[in-house]
């Protein structure tokens, strides 16, 4: 078995992006018939590098190799023919085509029958149509749909979603299978469903390679774990030794002592131990949000004071991003309430939560790249110029608020010096780190009461987290109030006065930031439960539906 | 798209009765309406199958005509031979355009088409020596058939509509083969399709080119048919008015761009009386089924017929 050639080789691959070094050398075997696990935590590269493989990228270095033959940088459509199949982490069903359609299409491409016979009623193509028919039944019955293939895809649940990507992938005939967080937004019955449909494929032939961040469903399938950090291979080995990994662990916590603790002035003792008798600005009660049939909060409550930094920690997927985005009103709520100073939130709209005094720092940044970084930050000021969002108002009455502008512009400058110096450069030309400056620049030029921030770390190097933490210091002993989301838990409840862990849409523990970091539950929730297993014997059918 | 037996029945007998009534008018009109379906049938293939948009399909009708005209006219070519050579031309041009146009992304073929209906056009009033200008090309000489000239509204009504139903069948075959799937799903994701080995841009340069056939072919049927073109219909409104058929007709359903063509062409009978404000009549048709019937009429008749289920039981 050692002998024979690797199926799949990737060789000193690297890929860089504007600013962002997102693969640095990257090297590793995949053997036929092997079932591989590309962990790693948020933007570590392995969405990159599955997009390397499946052609959607071409590395800036480096080779990989199918079968022994250099392929990158072929266009998806030819790498696929040439056996390699994918899922994506957004899925991209088809929605308005069948269930069977869906998986129908996987073999098109093969069908082999121009437009002309088509059009002219040739007899081969109703019979290539009538073979797609019986290969995709096929495929359905393995992965437990086929008694939904008339149905729109749009309408299965996320569950089945997710097996229909797979039968879909496997419809193409592609010996090896790229899947892209199979397991994302699934609950424990519909995983463990998954996860025995993708662990019969090694016995049909394939070769897996699939990127997760579940680790108990890592540790049910993967013979075989590379980990991914900053865009490096950091460890490689069976699961149980990359668990006991000392440079894993520290790669999804944290390094310990990365960020300088708190221990003069008058913030050395966390307030939530001698909180004065304040009112809570924000007030999460009950929250629950689904998109479409997939269940991302429930029963999420948490509350941030004036003046404290929170941090909710937890692996990808466990729905953090999302409490901020329902916090700012961009995601509808399906159960529960959001107060904010007191008052419930529901009829207010983003924008008049921004003018209320609530800034949001999404991850990712989303900066406007063309945009120099000055106009940038004076688009952050826009609610603060317009405050009753009325454009023509404002237009009309002439105000001062270029020195407004100018105002705020200079504090932000006091706090992030590098940004007065870039001031004309575009914001598309910024390094990771002065981008995510600039973010949380803009996001203060609107005054904001609280700051929320969604993965400042992410990409970062870590001298350039722990200098973005000291500045959420200092804003915080400045007055400001900051709810901050991230994957680096260690460094962010080194700063946090008090912190809440999310776990597949619920909150699992809560206490102060020192609490917490000495809590077991964290490195649970992101590394998993070692003695998580497979379950043995049936699995649960919850994901076969009750009928029409 | 699947069409009931009923209204096939429905539809043979109408359009058989149509020219035994006698009445010239209705005749004219109703092979009107089959020259304008073919091209429609060919851009609901592009639009509503393949999810591409064209704004310029009036120009393929338009080289159409004027192609199999010159043909007849200048070279003495048959026109049965006119109209599959001026068709090749036109897939030629359809091809070369879809090169260029397809290995971007997003709505450039959009453009790109509005960009060669107003060259087109302006091409024809312009080219005066090849073309007329204005005034056109007359004296086209008609189709013959076992040595009859079909060159009166009945002659011509049954090639017509023979023409018009095969179009049909063969979109009604193309959609149902895998090709047809593999158009689809280009249309609901690009890059699902990709990862499943279709070569995206081939295959909508294939339909880009097949739908500029359907409407090169009518429109040399057409030239033969009135015996004079002249560059007016061949304009940016005719391209629209394709796309309220496609539209009316729900997009991505064959018949629909049948029935669509049928309703477009009546109402422009209609609004008739608005003059060129007739447009506007257009455009807000256009607005208000994409508003409020974004399935086209097939969808309200859908909904009616429920209805009636519902109000018999």
């Amino acid at each position: 078995m050692t002998a024979a050639p690797p199926l799949l080789s990737i060789e000193g691959v690297s890929h860089r992006f504007a600013g962002l070094q997102a693969l640095r050398d990257v090297s590793f075997c995949v053997r036929a018939g092997e079932m591989l696990a590309l962990i790693g935590p948020n933007g570590a590269g392995k969405t990159t590098l599955l997009n390397i493989l499946a052609g959607s990228l071409r590395p800036t270095e480096g080779t990989v190799r199918f079968r022994g033959r250099a392929i990158e940088g072929q266009p998806p459509h030819r790498i696929n023919r040439l056996g390699i199949a994918r899922t994506f982490q957004s899925l991209e069903l088809f929605p308005s085509l069948a269930v069977r359609e869906n998986v129908m299409a996987g073999g098109v491409a093969r069908a082999g029958v121009g437009p002309l016979a088509s059009a002219l009623g040739w007899p081969t193509a109703p019979r290539a149509r009538l073979a797609l028919e019986r290969a995709a039944e096929a495929h359905l019955r393995l992965v437990g749909l086929e008694h939904r293939g008339d149905e729109a895809a749009a309408v299965l649940p996320a569950g089945q979603q997710r097996l229909l990507a797979v039968a879909r992938a496997l419809a193409t005939g592609g010996e090896c299978l790229l899947l892209d967080e199979p397991g994302a937004g699934l609950n424990p019955a519909e995983k463990a469903r998954l996860a025995e449909v993708i662990a019969r494929l090694p016995g049909e032939g394939k070769t897996l390679i699939f990127v997760e961040h579940d680790m108990t469903l890592v540790g049910w399938l993967a013979e075989r774990i590379v980990v991914l950090d900053h865009g490096e291979l950091i460890a490689e080995g069976t699961p149980e030794a990359v668990r006991g990994d000392p440079r894993v662990v520290r790669a999804y916590l944290g390094e310990p002592g990365a960020v300088p603790a708190r221990t003069s002035g008058p913030c050395a003792t966390p307030l939530a131990e001698t909180r004065p008798p304040a009112d809570p600005l924000l007030v999460v009660k009950d929250v629950d949000v689904a998109y479409g049939g997939l269940r991302a909060l429930q029963g999420v409550s948490l509350e941030v004071y004036p003046s404290e930094i929170v941090a909710l920690v937890g692996a990808n997927g466990a729905g953090k991003s999302t409490l901020l985005r329902a916090i700012s009103r961009m995601v509808p709520l399906e159960g529960g309430a959001i107060l904010w100073d007191g008052d419930s939130v529901g009829a207010r709209s983003a924008e008049a939560m921004v003018r209320a005094g609530l800034s949001h720092v999404p991850e990712g940044r989303q900066l406007y790249p063309s945009l120099t970084v000055w106009d940038n930050l004076a688009l952050g000021h826009y609610s603060r110029v317009f405050p009753d969002g009325n454009l023509v108002r404002r237009v009309l009455r002439r105000h001062r608020w270029r020195d407004d502008i100018r105002a705020r512009a200079e504090e932000v400058f006091a706090l992030f010096p590098i940004l007065r110096e870039r001031r004309a450069q575009r914001a598309g030309t910024l390094s990771g780190g002065e981008g995510q400056m600039l973010a949380m620049g803009r996001a203060l030029m609107s005054a904001p009461r609280l700051l929320m921030l969604d993965e400042p770390s992410l990409g970062l190097a870590p001298q350039v987290t722990r200098e973005i933490m000291g500045r959420l210091v200092r804003l915080r002993e400045e007055g400001l109030t900051i709810l901050l989301v991230e994957q680096n838990a260690r460094a962010a409840l080194e700063i946090a006065d008090r912190g809440y862990v999310l776990e597949t849409g619920r909150v699992v523990a809560t206490g102060s930031g020192r609490q917490l970091l000495r809590d077991p539950e964290i490195a649970h929730a992101y590394l998993g439960r070692p003695t998580d297993r497979l379950p043995a014997g049936p699995f649960p059918d919850s994901t076969r539906a009750t009928g029409p | 798209m699947a069409w009931s037996l009923a209204w096939r029945l429905l539809l043979g007998v109408g359009l058989a009765a149509i020219p035994l009534s006698g009445s010239a008018y209705l005749t004219n009109l109703l092979t009107v309406i089959a020259l304008h379906a073919l091209p429609a049938i060919g851009l609901s293939l592009l639009m509503g199958y393949t999810g591409q948009i064209s704004i310029g399909h009036a120009a393929f009708y338009g080289l159409g005509a004027y192609g199999s005209a010159l043909l007849a006219l200048r070279g003495g070519v048959d026109p049965w031979l006119g109209i599959p050579l001026a068709a090749t031309m036109v897939a030629l041009v359809a091809w070369g355009l879809g090169w260029l146009i397809f290995r971007l992304r997003g709505h450039h073929l959009a453009v790109a088409t509005l960009g060669l209906g107003i060259i087109v056009y302006v091409a024809l009033v312009e080219l005066r020596a090849w073309t007329g200008g204005p005034n056109g090309l007359s004296g086209i000489p008609p189709l013959r058939l076992f040595g009859r000239a079909l060159d009166t509204d009945f002659r011509f009504y049954p090639l017509a509509w023979g023409a018009c139903l095969a179009g049909a069948a063969m979109a009604g075959n193309l959609i149902r083969a895998p090709v047809g799937l593999a158009m689809r799903a280009v249309r609901e994701s690009e890059r699902a399709a990709a990862s499943l080995g279709v070569d995206v841009a081939a295959l909508k340069r294939r339909v880009f080119v097949v739908s500029a056939i359907y409407a090169s072919v009518a429109g040399g049927l057409y030239a033969h048919y009135i015996g004079y073109v002249s560059p007016q219909p061949f304009g940016v409104v005719f391209s629209i008015r394709l796309i309220v058929m496609v539209a009316v007709g729900g997009f991505a359903n064959v018949g629909g761009a049948l029935f669509g063509a049928a309703f477009v062409t009546v109402a422009g009978e209609v609004l008739q009386g608005l003059g060129h404000y007739d447009v506007m009549g257009f455009g807000l048709t256009l607005v208000l089924v994409m508003v409020l019937l974004p399935g086209g009429l097939p969808q309200l008749l859908r909904r009616l017929s429920v209805r009636l289920r519902e109000a018999r039981s």
